[in-house]
C-alpha cells in the first residue's frame, strides 16, 4: 500500500531529480517493465473532453451551415490553420505533431433500433459507449454505460500486463457538481470499463496526491543516505505486512460469502492484488525517469451548482481548482509513461454532460455544458461559439501540454517518448443535425473530431495533418491508435484503421 | 428538544475502555481465519432471549448485497471510531452517485483506485491519531508500559477490532494483528505497532464493507437470518449513518437484537441520539433533492438550519404526524431568512419559529431548499419542478421520453410578441401534441410554484421581465388546483399517494438499492399498510421497517 508516513514523506516532499532504484532492498521489487537492449515500450493514452465541439452561432453559422465549430482547420493536410479551440496546439508548437481528424460520425437510431456502434436519439452520454467501446449504446434514456471493454483496457491487456499499472484511469474533474436534483456521478464520470463477469466501470483517480502515492511509492530521492534507505526499507516492509493482512481479510470473506457478494469481494481482492503489484515499482525508462515533485495536498472539492443563467452564474462553485489538478496530474502521468509505470492511460479531463465551472478556466461565466447552450452571458466579449470553444480549448491545452512534455522527453531508444506513444483526445459530440430536436444543434454526433498525436507504430508518419474522414466512426481513431501500439484494430463493433494516419 | 446526548457520544464510547466481555471464538460472525469457518452462532452473544430464526414468510425476504461505506459514512465512521473530524473521504473514494440516495450498492464497483484511496485515508487517519495523545489514549484504553507491552497491545486489538469490524475478532484474527506489535519492538515505540494495526484494520474489507452472512434458514434456500452484530450494523448505518457504538455492540452481544421486539426497543434509545436527527434530516434532503444547496453560503446555512429544526420539532420533539413536516405554518428563520422569503420578520438575528403569514407557504415544500430544485435556463423550470414533484413526492415512474423527443434543449423559443415563460411553454400544452401527454403531468405543478424563485424568494414577475407577471395557479391532475407550495402540500396529502411514497423512499434508503423487484414492492405495500393512509409518525415507520423481516433477514443473489 502507498507509503504514506511522515518520515518518508518528509524527504520525498520537494525532492526532484533523478530517481534512484533500490536494488539492495529486497522488498523493493525490480522494475518489471525495464527493458533490455535499448528497445522502448509503446504507450497509449485516451483523453476525453465531455463536450461537443460546435454549436449554432449567428456570427459563424448560415442557412447552409447552421452549426459550426472553431476546432477544425479550414485547410487540409500539413501545416493546417489554427482556430480558437485548437490554439493550444500552436501555443505549444505542436502542429507538426498532432493530427486533427474531422468529419467523424456516430450513427443513431433512425427507427429500427440502435445501430451497430451507434446511439439512441437522446444525446447526452448516449454516444459514450460507441465512442469509447465501439459498442452500440443502451436503447433507453439513462442507460449510459459502455457495453464493451474500452480501448485502454484492451491495450492494457495487450501490452501492459507486465507494467506496474496495467491501466491507469485518471480524471481531472473532481466531482460531477450536481446534487441529487440532477445527474450525478456514474457513467458520465467514467472513461474506463473492463470485462469481468460483465462489463464493469473502473473508477478513476482524481486526486493528484493519491496518484503520486500510487505511482511513486517505489522511488527514493537522489542522494538518499543509508539511514534514509533503511527507513524506506522499513516502511516498505511494514506496508507489505499491512497488505498481507488486508488480503487475508478479503480471502476469509470470499470463503464465507456467496453469490454476487462473493464476486464483489473477489473483484475487491483483484484490485488489492493490482495495488500490491504496483508497490515498490521504480519503473523502467532511462535517465529521464525521475521522481516528480510531490503534489502536496489536494485542492478541496467545490460546491455544486444548479443550471443558471450566465448573468447570475455562481463563479465560485463547481470548481475544485481543476487547473491545478490538471497540471499536477499531467506531470505525474508524464512521468508514469516515461518510467513505463503504465503503458495505458485513460485520462478524462471533463465529465460527459459537463457541469464544470468554466469561469476560472476561461473567464466565461457558465459551465461547459451551458456554454454550449446558453452561452457566456453579457459580461463576455466573445460570441457564444467562441466562449464555448474556449472551454474546449481548456481541455485541449492540458492534453497538448502532455504531448509537449512527452515530445521533449527522450526515451531509452533515443527517440522521444511521444515517438513511442499513441495518444488521442476524444469529444462527447460534434455538431450538426440533432435527431432529438429535429434541428441543427450542439447535440449532435455529426461533424465530430478527434486529435491524435505520437509516432508509435508508424502513426503520424508524415507529421501532424488535418485529415478529413467523412462518415468515419470516431472509434476508428482509437482503433488506429490501438493498432499503432500493437493492441489490434478492433474495438467492439468497430474495426480497421484510418489509413491516412499512417501514410 | 429531547435530552439527546450530543456528539460526545463518540468519544464517550471510546472511553469505555477495553472490552473484555466476549468469548471471541463464540462470537457471531467471528470466523476463524485459519479454517474460514464460523466459530460461533450468529444469533447472539453471551446472553439474551430466545430468538426467532424463521421469517414470517421466507418468500418475502428481499435481496441484500454487500455494501461499501459511502464517503459520508466513511467520514462519520472515522469520526465516531477515533474522533477524527477531518472528513476528507470524498477526496479519495469514488464519487457516490445520487440515485437519489448516495448509498446504492449496485453502483459500487471495486477498482484499484478504491484500494489506494482507502489505504491513503487509513494511513492518514492512523498517523493523525498517534500524533494526538488525547485521542490515542481514548482509543487504546490502556497505558502501555513499554514498546513490548503485549497485554496492552492485545487489549487494543480486541477492543478496537471489535469496533472497527463491528463484531468481535476471532482468535486467529487477533493473533494476526498482534504481529504488528513487532514493529513497536523494532522501533522501540509502542505507537508504531498501533499505527500499523490501525492502518491495516481501516483498509480491511471487513471495515470498508458492511459484511452480512447470517445463518441459513431451514427450508428457505438462499435466505439467511442476520446475526446480532449484523443487525446492529444495519441499525446503526440506517438510523445514524455511522458505525455502531459500544453500547449497541453490547446489545448485540447480549442477544437483544435477535427479535423484532428487541430491535424496536433499541430503536427507541437510538432515536434519542443526535445522529438520528442528522440522519433523518439527510434522508429528506437526499430524497427531495436539496442535499447540495447552491448559492450564498450564509443563506444556504440558514436553510440547512431551518430544515433540521423542522425535522427536530415534528419528528423528535413533538413526535407528531410526519405530515406536519409538510403543513407546519411556521418556519425557523432569522430576520435574514425571513426577509429572503418575504414573511414577517421575527425580530432576531438568530432563528426563531416564525409564522409564514399570508404568503401561501406551509412546511418543507415552502422553504428555499425544496424550491431550489429543478432550475433550468437560469431560472426555475416549471417542467423540472413538476417532474421532481411527480417522481420524488408522488413516486411516479415517469417513462423515458419518446425517442423522437428532445428533453435537453435550448430554452423554448419565445414569441416575439410575448417572451414570457407561460407563452414559451405553450407548445407543451398544445392539445394532441406529443409533448402534451407528459407535460400535463409536470408543468401545471411547476407553474403553481412560479411565484417562488430559485431559492424560494417571493417574486411577482420573471427576473428582468417586469411585463411577465407570475401567477400561482397550479394543478395536480388527480388532486386538483392549488396556489403556491402550501396548497401543493395540501393536494399531495389529500391525494393519498404520499404515505406509500415515503415508505418506498425510506425502504430504498434502508436497503441501499433504488431498483425494487416484486418482493420489495410487496414489502413496501405491507409497510404502508402498517402506517395506514392517514397521519402517521415517522418514528413508527422507522420502527416498523427495522423490526420487519426485510431488515432482519436477507436473501443472497446468485450470479
Amino acid at each position: 500500500m502507498a507509503i504514506r508516513v511522515l518520515n518518508r514523506r518528509t524527504f520525498l516532499r520537494g525532492a526532484g531529480g533523478i530517481a534512484v532504484a533500490l536494488p539492495a532492498l529486497e522488498i523493493m521489487m525490480p522494475a518489471r517493465s525495464a527493458r533490455a537492449g535499448g528497445s522502448a515500450a509503446t504507450r497509449y493514452l485516451i483523453g476525453f473532453c465531455g463536450a461537443s465541439t460546435g454549436r449554432r452561432d449567428s456570427n459563424y453559422t448560415s442557412d447552409e451551415q447552421p452549426t459550426a465549430d472553431l476546432l477544425v482547420p479550414e485547410t487540409v493536410g500539413a501545416n493546417y490553420d489554427i482556430k480558437r479551440a485548437a490554439t493550444p496546439l500552436a501555443d505549444f508548437g505542436l502542429v507538426e505533431d498532432v493530427s486533427i481528424v474531422s468529419g467523424l460520425h456516430v450513427p443513431w437510431d433512425e427507427g429500427s433500433g440502435v445501430p451497430e456502434a451507434g446511439r439512441r436519439v437522446q444525446f447526452h452520454e448516449s454516444a459514450l459507449s460507441p465512442i469509447l467501446s465501439g459498442m452500440r449504446g443502451g436503447a433507453n434514456d439513462g442507460d449510459n454505460d459502455c457495453k464493451g471493454p474500452t480501448s485502454d483496457q484492451i491495450v492494457g491487456d495487450a501490452i501492459g500486463q507486465d507494467s506496474a499499472h496495467r491501466v491507469l484511469p485518471v480524471c481531472v474533474q473532481a466531482a460531477s457538481y450536481r446534487g441529487s436534483n440532477g445527474s450525478s456521478g456514474g457513467a458520465n464520470g467514467t472513461l474506463s470499463y473492463r470485462e469481468d463477469g460483465g462489463i464493469q466501470r473502473v473508477s478513476p483517480i482524481s486526486s493528484p496526491r493519491q496518484l503520486f502515492e500510487s505511482l511513486f511509492s517505489g522511488f527514493v530521492p537522489p542522494g538518499a543516505d543509508p539511514a534514509q534507505l533503511a527507513e524506506l526499507e522499513y516502511q516498505a516492509r511494514r506496508t507489505s505486512k499491512v497488505v498481507d493482512l488486508v488480503k487475508g481479510d478479503a480471502d476469509r470473506l470470499i470463503a464465507r460469502l456467496g453469490g454476487e457478494d462473493r464476486r464483489r469481494m473477489e473483484r475487491h481482492l483483484t484490485a488489492i492484488s493490482e495495488f500490491e503489484d504496483a508497490l515498490g515499482q521504480s519503473g523502467g525508462g532511462g535517465s529521464e525517469c525521475v521522481l516528480p515533485m510531490d503534489p502536496g495536498d489536494d485542492p478541496p472539492i467545490g460546491n455544486s451548482t444548479t443550471t443558471s443563467s450566465p448573468d447570475d452564474y455562481d463563479t465560485t462553485a463547481a470548481w475544485s481548482d481543476e487547473e491545478t489538478r490538471a497540471l499536477r496530474l499531467t506531470d505525474l502521468i508524464h512521468m508514469a509513461l516515461t518510467c513505463e509505470l503504465t503503458r495505458s492511460v485513460a485520462l478524462q479531463y471533463t465529465y460527459a454532460h459537463c457541469w464544470l465551472n468554466m469561469f476560472p478556466a476561461t473567464g466565461h461565466t457558465n459551465d461547459l455544458h451551458e456554454l454550449g447552450h446558453s452561452g457566456a452571458g453579457s459580461d463576455s466579449d466573445a460570441s457564444s461559439l467562441e466562449a464555448f470553444s474556449d472551454g474546449i480549448a481548456w481541455n485541449v491545452k492540458h492534453w497538448a501540454r502532455l504531448v509537449d512534455l512527452l515530445k521533449n522527453t527522450p526515451d531509452i531508444d533515443g527517440r522521444s517518448v511521444l515517438d513511442n506513444t499513441a495518444m488521442t483526445l476524444m469529444f462527447e459530440g460534434g455538431h450538426g443535425w440533432d435527431p432529438e430536436a429535429a434541428a441543427y444543434s450542439v447535440h449532435s454526433t455529426e461533424n465530430m473530431s478527434a486529435l491524435i498525436a505520437g509516432g508509435a507504430g508508424g502513426l503520424n508518419a508524415s507529421g501532424g495533418r488535418h485529415i478529413v474522414a467523412p462518415g468515419e466512426h470516431p472509434a476508428r481513431v482509437l482503433t488506429s491508435a490501438m493498432s499503432a501500439v500493437g493492441a489490434g484494430d478492433t474495438l467492439g463493433e468497430v474495426s480497421g484503421v484510418i489509413p491516412e494516419l499512417f501514410a | 428538544m429531547n435530552p439527546r446526548s450530543i456528539t460526545s457520544i463518540a468519544l464517550l464510547s471510546l472511553s469505555i475502555g477495553c472490552y473484555q466481555g466476549v468469548d471471541v471464538d463464540a462470537a457471531p460472525g467471528a470466523e476463524d481465519p485459519d479454517t474460514g469457518a464460523d466459530s460461533g452462532s450468529s444469533s447472539g452473544g453471551s446472553g439474551g432471549e430466545d430468538t426467532s430464526s424463521e421469517p414470517e414468510d421466507a418468500s418475502l425476504v428481499p435481496f441484500a448485497g454487500l455494501r461499501r461505506l459511502t464517503a459520508a459514512e466513511h467520514d462519520a465512521t472515522l469520526r465516531d471510531l477515533i474522533g477524527d473530524e477531518l472528513g476528507d473521504s470524498v477526496l479519495f473514494l469514488p464519487e457516490d452517485p445520487r440515485t437519489p440516495f448516495d448509498n446504492d450498492y449496485t453502483t459500487q464497483t471495486p477498482a484499484q483506485s478504491l484500494i489506494s484511496g482507502a489505504d491513503l485515508l487509513a494511513s492518514d487517519a492512523a498517523a493523525r491519531l498517534v500524533a494526538d495523545a488525547t485521542r490515542l489514549g481514548e482509543v487504546l484504553g490502556c497505558e502501555p508500559t513499554g514498546p513490548g507491552d503485549a497485554a496492552c497491545f492485545e487489549s487494543f486489538v480486541r477492543t478496537f477490532g471489535r469496533r472497527a469490524f463491528r463484531r468481535p475478532l476471532s482468535e486467529g484474527e487477533v493473533q494476526q494483528y498482534m504481529e504488528m506489535a513487532a514493529f513497536a519492538v523494532e522501533r522501540d515505540d509502542f505507537n508504531e505497532g498501533v499505527e500499523a494495526a490501525l492502518r491495516a484494520m481501516l483498509s480491511a474489507p471487513s471495515f470498508l464493507y458492511r459484511v452480512e452472512i447470517g445463518e441459513p434458514v431451514d427450508g428457505a434456500d438462499g435466505v439467511f437470518a442476520l446475526g446480532d452484530y449484523e443487525v446492529a450494523t444495519r441499525l446503526s448505518y440506517f438510523l445514524w449513518g455511522t458505525t455502531p457504538s459500544d453500547e449497541l455492540l453490547d446489545e448485540a452481544d447480549a442477544g437483544r437484537l435477535a427479535s423484532p421486539d428487541g430491535v424496536a426497543a433499541t430503536v427507541g434509545w437510538m432515536m434519542e441520539d443526535e445522529r438520528a436527527l442528522d440522519r433523518v434530516t439527510r434522508f429528506h434532503a437526499l430524497w427531495l433533492g436539496y442535499e447540495r444547496l447552491p448559492g450564498d453560503y450564509e443563506l444556504v446555512e440558514a436553510m440547512q438550519t431551518e430544515n433540521r429544526a423542522l425535522m427536530e420539532r415534528v419528528i423528535f420533539d413533538e413526535q407528531g404526524p410526519w405530515q406536519d413536516v409538510l403543513r407546519l405554518e411556521e418556519t425557523y428563520a432569522s430576520d435574514m431568512l425571513a426577509a429572503h422569503y418575504g414573511i414577517p420578520l421575527p425580530g432576531s438575528e438568530t432563528p426563531q419559529w416564525t409564522p409564514y403569514g399570508d404568503t401561501g407557504r406551509k412546511g418543507l415544500l415552502s422553504g428555499g431548499s425544496f424550491l431550489s430544485i429543478g432550475q433550468k435556463f437560469g431560472d426555475t423550470s416549471p417542467t423540472q419542478r413538476g417532474l421532481l414533484v411527480r417522481t420524488r413526492l408522488f413516486c411516479m415512474d415517469v417513462p423515458p421520453p419518446a425517442p423522437d423527443l428532445n428533453v435537453d434543449v435550448d430554452e423554448p423559443p419565445g414569441d416575439p410578441e410575448n417572451d414570457c415563460k407561460w407563452e414559451r411553454y405553450a407548445a407543451h400544452r398544445a392539445e394532441g401534441s406529443s409533448c402534451e401527454s407528459c407535460h400535463a403531468l409536470f408543468d401545471p405543478i411547476g407553474f403553481g410554484l412560479e411565484a417562488y424563485g430559485p431559492l424560494g424568494e417571493l417574486r411577482t414577475h420573471e427576473p428582468g421581465k417586469p411585463e411577465c407577471e407570475l401567477h400561482t395557479e397550479g394543478n395536480v391532475a388527480e388532486a386538483g388546483d392549488f396556489s403556491g407550495p402550501g396548497e401543493l402540500a395540501d393536494r399531495l396529502l389529500e391525494s393519498g399517494a404520499v404515505n406509500r411514497c415515503v415508505s418506498t423512499q425510506l425502504y430504498r434508503f434502508a436497503m441501499g438499492r433504488y431498483e425494487l423487484d416484486d418482493v420489495d414492492l410487496e414489502l413496501v405495500d405491507i409497510l404502508t399498510e402498517k402506517i395506514g393512509d392517514e397521519d402517521f409518525r415517522f418514528d413508527t415507520l422507522l420502527e416498523e421497517l427495522v423490526a420487519s423481516d426485510a431488515f432482519l433477514y436477507r436473501r443472497t443473489k446468485e450470479i
